[in-house]
């Protein structure tokens, strides 16, 4: 995957969001984006699989950010060509705001934030009881820090080894608020290494820094955390950074102007 | 007399030799059985510490590959910290985990209202599709983990401490019920060790509640004449437990019981008594 091509295939997956979400009106724009990058890196380069309705896979990823379902929606539709998103949000679809395991590419059900990383260490858990050595990745908000039970899970993690990979979206929002203005800076190096894991951090828009994490996932076997410096709302210059654009929904002339900044 | 966690533990361990899918998450709970065989299950059985929520959101996990978990944790702890937990990880997403609540009702009865469990059937009762199991002596104890091992639902049991002596032979089995005839016109309905407090012989019918389910209303309509009297025996609070649930019976099967001696109230005790006082405390409005 070059530079060219991954840009041009994340641009279309940002329009698939984009689309589904001002067509249903309804969703969550803003964590969409800042997870697209890392998204179809893993599903593209095949680090995480996706998974079909009732099967585990091999390399599963856990959607611990739920709110943020449409980006794995979007970019499965966009490596499999489908035009499974005209379903997002109708009437007796499984496609919805949150992730439910009854549609393709969404293996575990989630939604209630803080559940992925133990949900995850469960699923890692089990692939240690079957010695399968393959590791379990959990893509996490980082306003899912302010939930307890996510430390309850990290520690278990460290404890017993699992091969778990950790993404944090790191895009420095909630829904109404910056994160650093209702909890302190963290030093997550510090936290998570003293904890015992690994500890990364990339861009998490940039190819050449996102190809750290095919070895980093694939080969290494240690508890990891690795922090994805994003930008919510990424790609779309007036979503930005823009609380509004949580759950905002564009009008006409924004929609317009979004898919002019993604061609 | 057997204690009750003995006998529903060395019943797990029995199937656990025998299933090695089975696990068994510990919330830094212990019995004399697992202290002393818990060995035989090598690495399925871990001591997770004290974490309701990510031993919830861990047997989900474990569920979602094929395990069959479960969960050992203090009734009112494990009910009420990781609900959000049951629900979403195990209940939504069809991951079938087994919950093991040691000390249901008044069990822990020095240990104050933080302890006492009184809202269990009331707060699992809610969540659609799981069954609650309520042994009261050591057979039903033993039951109790082999309906869970193959029940393709979730499940709570209500694990009561210390021993008590049979029962469940002595009475009629009719699907999740036991039953002793007598008045048909007169029943005192029970539901785990409480079953041990009524009084024998007093010419009414008896029926105990082993397992609750969504079904359980229309089985005991099926059993108890339509207009009969019913007292209903039990450590909870007054909404949600096994008397909501025969109330919401009356109604729905179109019954016209009666109700008398209906007991506890929807509050806490603070003092510190044994549990045959703070029952009466409980019920004393």
């Amino acid at each position: 995957m070059d530079e060219t091509s991954f840009k041009r295939a994340t641009k279309s997956v940002r329009r698939k969001v984009i689309t589904a979400i001002s067509k249903s009106r309804k969703g969550h724009i803003g964590g969409a984006l800042s997870s697209v990058d890392v998204l179809y890196y893993l599903f593209k380069e095949q680090i995480v699989q996706i998974s079909q309705v009732g099967k585990n896979t091999a390399r599963p990823l856990v959607m611990s950010k739920g709110h943020s379902a449409i980006a794995v929606l979007a970019v499965v539709d966009d490596l499999k060509n489908s035009d499974s998103l005209d379903f997002y949000n109708s009437n007796g679809s499984y496609l919805g705001n949150n992730p439910s395991e009854l549609v393709e590419g969404i293996e575990f059900h989630t939604g209630s934030l803080g559940h992925g990383p133990g949900l995850g260490a469960g699923v890692a858990l089990a692939k240690k009881f079957e010695e399968e050595d393959n590791a379990v990745c959990i893509l996490m908000s980082d306003g899912e820090l302010n939930e307890g039970s996510v430390w309850e899970a990290f520690q278990f993690i460290s404890k017993h080894r699992l091969n778990v990979s950790i993404l944090i979206d790191n895009n420095n929002q909630i829904c109404e608020d910056y994160l650093d203005a209702v909890s302190p800076e963290m030093d997550f190096e510090s936290i998570f290494g003293g904890l015992g894991y690994e500890y990364c951090e990339l861009d998490g828009h940039l190819l050449t820094d996102l190809q750290n994490l095919h070895p980093w996932i694939l080969e290494r076997q240690a508890p990891r955390v690795c922090c994805l410096k994003t930008i919510k709302g990424k790609g779309v210059s007036f979503m930005e950074n823009v609380l509004k654009w949580h759950h905002g929904i564009p009008d006409e002339t924004m929609f317009k102007q979004a898919m002019e900044e993604l061609k | 007399m057997t204690d009750l966690r003995d006998a529903f533990f060395e019943a797990f361990i029995e199937l656990s030799a025998a299933n090695k899918k089975i696990v068994l998450l510990s919330i830094d709970m212990g019995s004399q059985v697992i202290k002393s065989k818990s060995h035989l299950l090598g690495e399925r059985y871990i001591n997770v510490g004290v974490s309701e929520q990510n031993a919830v959101s861990l047997a989900a996990g474990l569920a979602s590959q094929g395990f069959i978990p479960f969960v050992y944790g203090i009734s009112s702890f494990l009910v009420n910290r990781p609900r959000a937990q049951i629900r979403h990880d195990a209940i939504i997403a069809n991951n079938n985990i087994n919950l093991i609540g040691s000390g249901p009702g008044l069990a822990y009865d020095l240990d104050g209202p933080s302890h006492h469990c009184l809202d269990d059937i009331q707060l699992m009762r809610s969540l659609p599709g799981i069954k609650i199991y309520s042994p009261f002596d050591a057979e039903t104890a033993a039951l109790a983990v082999q309906y869970s091992v193959d029940s393709n639902c979730s499940t709570y049991c209500r694990l009561d401490k210390g021993t008590y002596p049979p029962r469940s032979k002595s009475l009629i089995n009719i699907r999740d019920l036991y039953i002793k005839p007598g008045d048909p016109e007169n029943w005192i309905v029970s539901s785990g060790v409480v079953a041990h407090k009524i009084e024998e012989d007093d010419g009414r019918s008896e029926m105990v509640v082993l397992g609750v389910t969504e079904s359980t209303g229309s089985q005991i309509a099926d059993v108890i004449p339509d207009n009969a009297t019913i007292s209903v025996n039990e450590e909870a609070h007054i909404s949600g437990g096994i008397l909501s649930l025969i109330a919401e019976a009356n109604l729905l099967q179109n019954k016209k019981w009666t109700f008398a001696g209906v007991k506890f109230k929807n509050k806490f005790v603070q003092e510190k008594w044994p549990r045959d006082k703070l029952f009466e405390l409980y019920c004393d409005g």
